[in-house]
């Protein structure tokens, strides 16, 4: 991954400023340019499918000078430097960018800053996102073949953003080209993607489409086959999993500054686990020996994931004042089913069912205007408003039967809820070397029952001290009005997303950021950046024994407590045409403090005080590129007894501080080549080789804690994900 | 691809190496008794899960009971042994007086645990019926918008040919089901939480009905009373110091919580209000409701 370097035609500084902390390059496609602000002469060159080029105006800069915390990834970014099982990912790409945790090893998790991995608004085009990933994690949602680019902030949030207290994750798709047909086809160890996109009438209307779909199922069909062949006598197991997803927009340009898009996402996995076993035995019946068999069926069926349709039209309605609606549907379905019967003595004599199921849904409809008006040169003014109606829609049935004795209990919330958001923001600039963002958004957030209020203040200030180094510092605070609730710190389908309650209080933060950014000649680049934030409201579940939230009970089931995070993170980073290397660290702490759970502040589960990523590229010649990259946390956290006794005839724990062991430290490295071929007819091959974990290490994924004689404590921790070698094909056409 | 899962050992570096001790004490005052605090605590020395496991022979311990800062007893024990027993002894208290113990000796932090005695528990409307073989019971009782409260039930039952005395406490009895599909935890009915302290108790902390009328609606099964007897039933209530419901739910999550122990979930077994210790030092003021004829079969 290679996310500091770009390289502007226009001026050779915008390399550095599309870098992950420089702000200016950024401002060449900033995210207030997704309103297409007119007088920026933006154009985009892709000369190959791992590079983008961007030319910009250097006097664009200024606009969104005050912007400077966030980082903006594009296609190179995420299509090589973290790919596994063949399938590059945006998430994973964002979680190797300094103040960011990663959580559990591979999967899409999250946690900026110390915030949870439910804290951060993801984005479609402009949509929010409730599932970001496939596969417990392993994938996440968004197909890069279709993703134009993304901007990640954790810290210094705009006012236009709202509805989540730790980061943004703003991912704008490819509308597809207004000239000519473009596509791409991939094929993986794991899945397979097409992309295809062009004019439907030239200059005027373009589509874009992008499917990709797994097929673990198809690998995993003759592996159960021979499993059983090979298992047990009397037990078969049978399962199936697949995911899939597809991205579609067609936009239609009236006028250079008049356009409609519509889009649609939808994406769904699908697990299905099955368990039979049957066995037999002797007992004594009326005196005599006689054989009794039974058999055990277990079955598991869950479907989850997104559909999202929207409609937006960007429309200047004056030179210096522009405009952008949106009109959407975001929903997320979680559906769980799950099945066991047992019958005993020749399925006539003694049988036991259970049917459960579970649904978590959650459907949004919303309505939102953004303008961007620039009455004067050292002013850009930015102010909108949204509407949001919610509904949250979990439920559980379960049926459990004993010899015709039949046990039927359900229980459902349902919530509707009205958010509706204002905000302003004006961008100031003085003397060409002060720039200002001041904001403020106000969410009001309504349930039958209560009505919330909140204003969050935005302050952003850079001064530019000289063309080599810029000063910044921010003030944000956010709110949160949705939760997902969870018993575990799983990303699994039997969590669900429940809203603010007269019992249960937005989540909210305050966050003060700040640093110092410089550019050295030779293309060396260094930046330092340090924050302090708190979150109040949080909750955590109090309690055990079930994978499901209790629905009746969850507004008193779960502890609420609050957390603080702080930390420096530092970035390093120099390039050349063929050679580009970055370094980034964090120093960081992460603290919670439920009283319920303990008496005084206690460490976050990923409080993970040293975080290193070093990574590299070389681009050999125009068809051989390598990359590799090295990550290292410290480990995770968990909760291990710290003191035995004996309270009887069995040694007790005794747990004195949530989370007070440290695991042992992550680290692994990843390396890939790439090669390239452009056919005569200006097809572009590429093959990619990838390694994860090249030297094996094996990283902890969860942890048995077990005593010695001595009673003395040790883990044995289980790693999932060894050297993963893996393979991809890709065609651009 | 390679793709197996493996095993790595390690031992744990931040465990504390220093021994502490584990109170678990209540202070249980009432209409039975007022004013005289009922004191029990099971003390424990406990050794480090990293650190020496046997007591420096000349180590002693000193357990001193306070009632508002002032120090109102001292026990001395000769020597530090892993667990002390049932400590029993009575006070004089009132509601509003904290209590503060502590348990100090050479080699071990100062463990000290501090309990506010509560206000007389409410007044409890009671009604029940029996149907076929189940009794069917409605209590309901304000609570106090004022406090954070907690309250602690304990269900009795007698058979005798007249009206018990009100001193005669009868048999406690369980509840064996109540809505396992939603509870946090199985078979506690309407509850946060049930613990077994010699008789088993049923707690529900007072979040849901802060300030409001709470009515709880239970029906299980009961047994009937021999030729010639009537069954009788009355509720004990407590008003409990909130610490004891929580390290009771954190018992509960130590004994449940399979994910909780491998680091996958969040876990509450850590809970204590002993500093530099463990356990639980907690408070209750109880009462009793009348002893009510159990009405034949309807």
């Amino acid at each position: 991954m290679a996310v500091f370097p770009r390289t502007c035609a226009a001026c050779g500084i915008c390399a550095f400023f599309l870098s992950v902390f420089a702000v200016k390059g950024n401002t060449c496609r900033g995210a207030a340019d997704s309103l297409d602000v007119a007088g920026r002469s933006v154009e985009e060159q892709t000369d190959s499918i791992a590079e983008a080029r961007i030319t910009a105006d250097r006097s664009l800069d200024r606009e969104v000078a005050a912007e400077k915390e966030f980082s903006r990834l594009e296609e190179a970014d995420f299509i090589y430097g973290n790919v596994v099982f063949s399938t590059p990912d945006l998430i994973k790409t964002i979680q190797t960018l300094p103040g960011v945790a990663s959580g559990t090893e591979l999967m899409s998790g999250l946690y900026v800053h110390g915030g949870e991995g439910s804290d951060n608004l993801f984005l479609l085009d402009g949509v929010p996102m409730y599932q970001i990933s496939h596969l417990g994690g392993l994938f996440s949602s968004f197909n890069t073949d279709i993703v134009d680019h993304l901007d990640f902030y954790k810290s210094g949030f705009p006012a236009r953003y709202g509805g989540r207290m730790s980061s943004v994750v703003d991912v704008v798709t490819d509308n597809g080209s207004f000239d000519e047909y473009h596509g791409t086809f991939r094929i993986g160890l794991i899945d397979g993607r097409l992309q295809f996109g062009g004019p439907v009438i030239k200059d005027r209307m373009s589509f874009n489409v992008a499917v990709r779909r797994s097929w673990l199922d198809a690998v995993l069909a003759p592996a159960i086959a021979i499993a059983n062949k090979r298992g047990k006598e009397g037990e078969t197991i049978g399962g199936t999993y697949a995911f899939y997803d597809m991205n579609a927009s067609a936009a239609y340009k009236f006028k250079e500054d008049n356009m409609l898009t519509v889009r649609f996402y939808h994406g769904r996995d699908h697990l299905e686990l099955e368990l039979d076993t049957r066995q037999s035995s002797s007992v004594q019946e009326d005196g005599d020996y006689i054989t009794v068999s039974g058999t055990d069926n277990l079955q598991t069926d869950i479907t989850w994931g997104n559909t999202i349709a929207s409609i937006d039209w960007t429309y200047g309605i004056r030179d210096d004042l522009k405009m952008k609606t949106v009109l959407y549907y975001t929903g997320s379905s979680a559906d769980v089913s799950y099945f066991w019967h047992n019958w005993e003595f020749d399925e006539t004599e003694y049988n036991m069912s259970m049917d459960e199921t579970n649904y978590s849904r959650i459907h949004d409809m919303a309505v939102k205007s953004d303008f961007d008006w620039s009455p004067a040169e050292s002013h850009d003014i930015g102010f909108g408003a949204s509407y949001q109606y919610h509904i949250y829609d979990p439920s559980r049935k379960s049926l459990t039967e004993v010899d015709a004795i039949q046990d039927e209990k359900s229980s459902s919330l349902h919530y509707s809820g009205h958010e509706i958001s204002l905000y302003a923001e004006d961008r100031m600039s003085f003397l060409d070397m002060i720039h200002l963002n001041l904001g403020l958004r106000y969410a009001i957030f309504s349930v039958p029952g209560k009505t919330m209020h909140r204003a969050e203040p935005r302050l952003a200030l850079e001064v530019e001290c000289c063309k080599a180094v810029d000063f910044k510092v921010s003030y944000t605070e956010m709110n949160q009005f949705a939760h997902l609730i969870s018993t575990t710190y799983l990303d699994i389908p039997t969590n669900c997303w429940l809203p603010s309650t007269s019992e249960i209080a937005p989540m909210h933060s305050r966050q003060v950021a700040g640093g110092v950014y410089c550019r050295f000649p030779h293309k060396f680049r260094f930046n330092l950046e340090g924050w302090y934030k708190t979150m109040d409201n949080l909750l955590e579940y109090s309690g055990a024994n079930s994978l499901f939230p209790p629905l009746d009970t969850w507004e008193t089931a779960f502890n609420k407590g609050k957390g603080r995070s702080y930390g420096l993170e530092t970035g390093l980073g120099w390039s050349s045409e063929k050679l580009s290397l970055t370094a980034y660290y964090t120093l960081s702490w992460s603290q919670r403090r439920f009283e319920d759970i303990w008496p005084g502040w206690y460490p976050h589960r990923y409080d993970n005080r040293h975080k290193l990523t070093l990574m590299g590229e070389w681009k050999v010649c125009k068809a051989v590129e390598f990359y590799a990259s090295w990550n290292y946390h410290s480990g995770n956290r968990m909760t291990v007894a710290s003191h035995i006794y004996n309270p009887g005839e069995v040694f007790d724990r005794i747990y004195t501080e949530p989370n007070n062991v440290v695991l042992p430290d992550y680290h692994r490295l990843d390396i890939g080549v790439n090669f390239r071929k452009i056919s005569a007819k200006g097809l572009e091959h590429v093959w990619n080789i990838g390694i994860y974990n090249v030297y094996n290490r094996k990283n902890v994924v969860f942890v048995a804690v077990s005593e010695r004689e001595d009673k003395s404590l040790y883990g044995t921790g289980r790693a999932i994900f060894p050297i993963i070698p893996s393979f991809s094909y890709c065609l651009e056409f | 691809m390679c793709f197996c899962s493996c095993e790595v050992e390690f031992d744990f570096r931040d465990l504390d190496g220093a021994p502490l001790f584990l109170m678990d004490g209540n202070i249980r005052t009432g209409s039975h008794d007022p004013g005289i605090g009922n004191f029990q605590m099971y003390l424990y020395a406990v050794p480090s899960a990293a650190g020496e496991h046997e007591f420096s022979e000349e180590a002693r311990c000193t357990l001193k009971i306070y009632r508002n800062s002032e120090l109102i007893d001292i026990k001395d024990f000769i020597t530090i042994e892993p667990f002390y027993g049932l400590i029993p002894d009575d006070y004089p208290v009132a509601p509003g007086d904290e209590i503060l113990v502590t348990a100090e000796s050479d080699g071990f932090p100062t463990a000290s645990a501090a309990t506010v005695i509560p206000y007389a528990p409410p007044v409890l409307d009671v009604s029940c019926s029996l149907s076929g073989e189940n009794l069917k019971v409605i209590f309901s009782f304000y609570d106090n918008g004022e406090t954070d409260d907690a309250y602690a039930f304990c269900f009795r039952t007698t058979a005798s040919h007249g009206r018990p005395d009100e001193t005669d406490i009868g048999t406690a009895i369980e509840i064996p089901s109540g809505k396992p599909s939603e509870s946090s935890f199985l078979g506690i009915g309407p509850f946060d939480i049930t613990w077994d302290d010699g008789i088993r108790y049923y707690g529900l902390f007072d979040d849901s009905f802060n300030g409001c009328r709470k009515e709880v609606e239970l029906t299980f099964p009961f047994g009937t009373p021999p030729d010639g007897m009537t069954s009788y039933f009355r509720i004990e209530v407590q008003r409990i110091s909130r610490e004891r419901l929580r390290y009771e739910i954190a018992c509960n999550d130590k004994g449940n919580n399979i994910l909780g122990f491998i680091g996958l979930a969040p876990v509450t077994f850590a809970y204590t209000n002993v500093s530099d210790g463990s356990g639980c030092l907690s408070s209750a003021n109880s009462g009793y409701t009348d002893w009510i004829p159990v009405p034949d079969t309807e």
